[in-house]
């Protein structure tokens, strides 16, 4: 061993003494070179006597050239004269060993003339009156610069933590105490910075609930780390919100520790709710969109149910081949339409998957990207089949409801036809016969009478009255049928003048009677003058005829309300009726009273009942035998006259 | 006063009958010129047909025209009567069964000067043509012939 050699001893030890020695001193020399630190050793005048293996790598200088040589060339310059002053001081003290790192960063220098710092230790020894100084030196450059990189480190972390936009926290791993929390999450939760630390999680009900945090903690423990789990944090005001948290352990003082990070996503899972509800809502109406080629880009749930086709099958496809488009108008109008305007609508028919036609409210969109140019085209369609459907019922059923009204108007107007033919031929052929029996009779009795005995001439006086009620029957149905098939016309009439001029006329022609009649002034009604006309006359009439045996005989013409109604009364005192059969007073030849009584066809009421049923009203009777009778009668109610015809 | 031809339009011979009796007992002694349809009638006025060369100086003071005639109706005579510039003026009494508003309101339309319906009992019937008569052929002041 080289650095064996190179070490110098003299000695005068016995053979044995000297052999003993001599394997120690192998021994010491095998430790020394193969030391990873450097040992010197110096004398009392510092003149270095040993310099190991590893003094030789660290100053760069090989043994030879350093043995004998002073230590200072090993010192930089500002610290030799400090460094005499050390080993003297330390070599009047008793002391054997001392580390030489306690009194403050020492240099070495190496022969390329580098500084690096160095940790020693020192220790003297006397030897045949000489004093020897050992030290021991260990290079620290490496771990100098491992301690500025963690320094460096620790500050970069800490800057990092404190300016982080993420919410940063360390707690401990066991109770969530805080030892550490950033700015971020102070802004986040609403607390001071005094608020948390020290204090746990727990405290400040962070996690809404305790197996919250018992979980993330398990899940920590078992998998060493948590990354971008949803977490919801209570903040001090109550709100909860959404947070994308990661987790790690740290040690920290000997202590695990929980070292978090969480961004605030409320706003952006609030952004996703609502895009995933507008989604779904998009669903519902099938949605496709089309390059401009026609090809399908995208073709969402809404399609896929409406036409049968998956998104698989129909993405790529042209949309109106695959789905058989048939045009309202030609393609090219409607894609002109598309690109003039940005958009089109109308209504197509498409052939579903399975073959079944349907009818679409189509509406189209171009879009374009953003250098302005066509891009795409939206399509969102919606199924109107059935409403088409229902439509062409409608209209199928108004068609021939139509056509149904059609033929019965013309049934009718062929029979109202037949009916006025008939009412004409009767009117002029039933009455000429009654008027040729009438008149030869009346002849008969004039130019025969000698012939004839008071008998045979009371006989022809029958014939005679026959024929002319014959006649009076045949007028007054003529009227009620002319009653029922004539054209109304409703404007307004004042029923006191009619009743009036109707009561004149009675007078006139039955000159002897005298009647009181008390006719209500202003009575006014909406309806066909002359058809109203018709009625008065009929029920004055009956008045006037039903009270001609009474010394006393008054009619009443008035109007009264019942429930906002207007209710027309026509009143006598006269002959009246057996109120059992009111419901036979206007039938059609219904009589109550034998014609040796009052005379009468028994057609009066039945037109006035028409009368009064075409202007919508009603019109009953009351009465008693021989105590007169009351006929009530309404016309249209005033809504319905509001509405006009 | 100078007693002129009444022409009588009826086709039913009693209605004839009948009117005549009434005429009579009415004391209208005028010549009745009895027309049984309406060509007959309108060959009376226009002295056509069997009526040919007749004097037509000579026209009805009052013609009385039932509606319901065989071959050409009441409302057509009545219709040519007052479109021929001969016959325009002549009084021309409706005299018929029916008191159709229809009737009434084409015959006054056509220049009817008056419309009676023909009663029933023989008295009103009686009475109609005494008070027409008396009427068109006393109070009346006809147009003066051309």
């Amino acid at each position: 061993m080289a650095g064996v050699a190179k070490a110098m001893y003299s000695s005068n030890w016995t053979a044995r003494a000297e052999e003993a020695l001599r394997r120690s001193q192998e021994q010491l020399a095998g430790i020394i070179g193969s030391a990873m630190d450097a040992i010197i050793t110096v004398d009392g005048e510092q003149r270095i006597v040993l310099f190991n293996a590893a003094a030789e790598k660290m100053f760069h200088c090989p043994a030879e050239e350093a043995i004998g040589h002073s230590l200072e060339r090993f010192i930089p310059e500002r610290f030799r004269a400090t460094h005499q002053g050390h080993i003297q001081s330390f070599g009047r003290t008793n002391v054997s060993r001392r580390t030489m790192g306690a009194l403050g960063a020492i240099f070495g220098l190496r022969t390329d003339g580098e500084e690096f710092p160095i940790e020693a230790s020192i220790s003297q020894l006397e030897s045949e009156g000489q004093k020897f100084y050992t030290v021991i030196l260990r290079d620290i450059t490496e771990r100098k610069h491992a301690e500025e990189a963690l320094r460096a480190s620790e500050a970069r972390f800490s800057i990092a933590f404190n300016a982080s936009p993420i919410s940063s926290v360390i707690a401990t791993l066991d109770e969530g105490r805080y030892v550490a929390i950033n700015d971020t999450f102070l802004n986040w939760t609403g607390y001071t910075r005094e608020e948390v630390i020290g204090r746990t999680s727990a405290e400040l009900e962070l996690w809404p609930t305790s197996e919250a945090r018992a979980k993330v903690i398990h899940l920590l423990l078992t998998q060493g780390r948590i990354r971008n789990r949803e977490t919801r944090y209570q903040m001090r005001n109550g709100e909860v919100r959404i947070f994308l948290m990661s987790a790690d352990i740290i040690e920290l003082d000997g202590q695990p520790h929980l070292i978090t990070a969480s961004i605030d996503i409320t706003e952006r899972k609030r952004a996703e709710e609502a895009l995933k509800e507008q989604s779904q809502i998009l669903d519902l109406a099938p949605v496709l969109i089309r390059d401009l080629d026609g090809r399908l880009l995208f073709w969402n749930t809404g399609a896929e149910q409406m036409y049968g086709w998956k998104p698989e099958e129909a993405l790529g496809k042209t949309t109106h081949s695959l789905l058989h488009t048939e045009f309202p108008q030609p393609a090219e109008e409607i894609q002109a339409t598309l690109f003039a305007q940005g958009h089109w609508k109308g209504e197509l028919v498409h052939t579903r998957r399975d073959g079944e036609r349907i009818v679409v409210a189509s509406h189209w969109v171009l879009h374009r990207n953003e250098l302005g140019e066509r891009d795409v085209v939206l399509e969102v369609n919606s199924d109107i089949t059935a409403r088409k459907q229902a439509e062409e019922e409608i209209r199928r059923l108004n068609e021939e409801l139509e056509q149904r009204v059609a033929e019965r108007t013309a049934q009718l107007q062929t029979t109202n036809k037949e009916l006025e033919a008939f009412s004409y031929s009767v009117s002029h052929d039933l009455r000429a016969p009654l008027r040729h029996i009438n008149g030869f009779s009346q002849a008969l009795l004039e130019d025969y009478a000698d012939k004839l005995d008071a008998e045979g001439q009371g006989y022809l006086q029958q014939v005679r009255s026959a024929s002319q009620e014959m006649a009076q029957l045949i007028d007054d149905v003529l009227e009620l049928a002319r009653v029922t098939r004539s054209e109304m016309r409703r404007e307004a009439v004042n029923l006191s003048a009619k009743a009036r001029a109707v009561v004149d006329d009675l007078q006139k022609t039955d000159a002897v009677r005298r009647v009181k009649v008390h006719i209500e002034d202003g009575l006014q009604a909406h309806g066909d003058k002359r058809l109203l006309k018709i009625m008065l006359i009929n029920l004055l009439g009956n008045a006037w005829k039903f009270t001609a045996r009474q010394e006393a005989a008054e009619i009443t013409f008035g109007q009264q309300q019942r429930d906002g109604e207007a209710v027309y009364f026509v009143r006598d005192n006269g002959a009246g009726f057996d109120m059992a059969y009111a419901n036979k007073l206007f039938g059609a030849f219904q009589r109550l009273h034998s014609s040796s009584e009052f005379e009468g066809t028994g057609i009066g009421l039945a037109t006035v009942q028409r009368i009064v049923h075409r202007h919508g009203g009603r019109v009953w009777a009351e009465g008693k035998v021989n105590q007169g009778a009351t006929f009530y009668f309404t016309l249209a109610n005033s809504k319905e006259r509001r509405n006009g015809e | 006063m100078e007693n002129k031809v009444i022409l009588l339009v009826e086709d039913n011979p009693r209605d004839e009958a009948l009117t005549l009796r009434a005429l009579k007992k009415s004391n209208i002694v005028n010549e009745i010129v009895v027309a049984r349809d309406g060509v007959e009638a309108l060959d009376y006025l226009f002295g056509t047909g069997n009526y040919a060369g007749r004097d037509m100086s000579e026209m009805p003071q009052m013609i009385l025209l039932d509606l319901k005639l065989p071959k050409v109706d009441g409302l057509e005579v009545l219709r040519k009567i007052r479109a021929d510039e001969r016959t325009r003026r002549l009084p021309v009494v409706i005299f018929t069964s029916s008191s159709e508003e229809e009737d009434l309101i084409k015959s006054y339309n056509l220049g009817a000067n008056s419309y009676v319906r023909k009663p029933v009992a023989f008295e009103q019937f009686l009475e109609a043509t005494r008070q027409l008569g008396l009427y068109w052929l006393v109070l009346n002041q006809a147009a003066p012939p051309k």
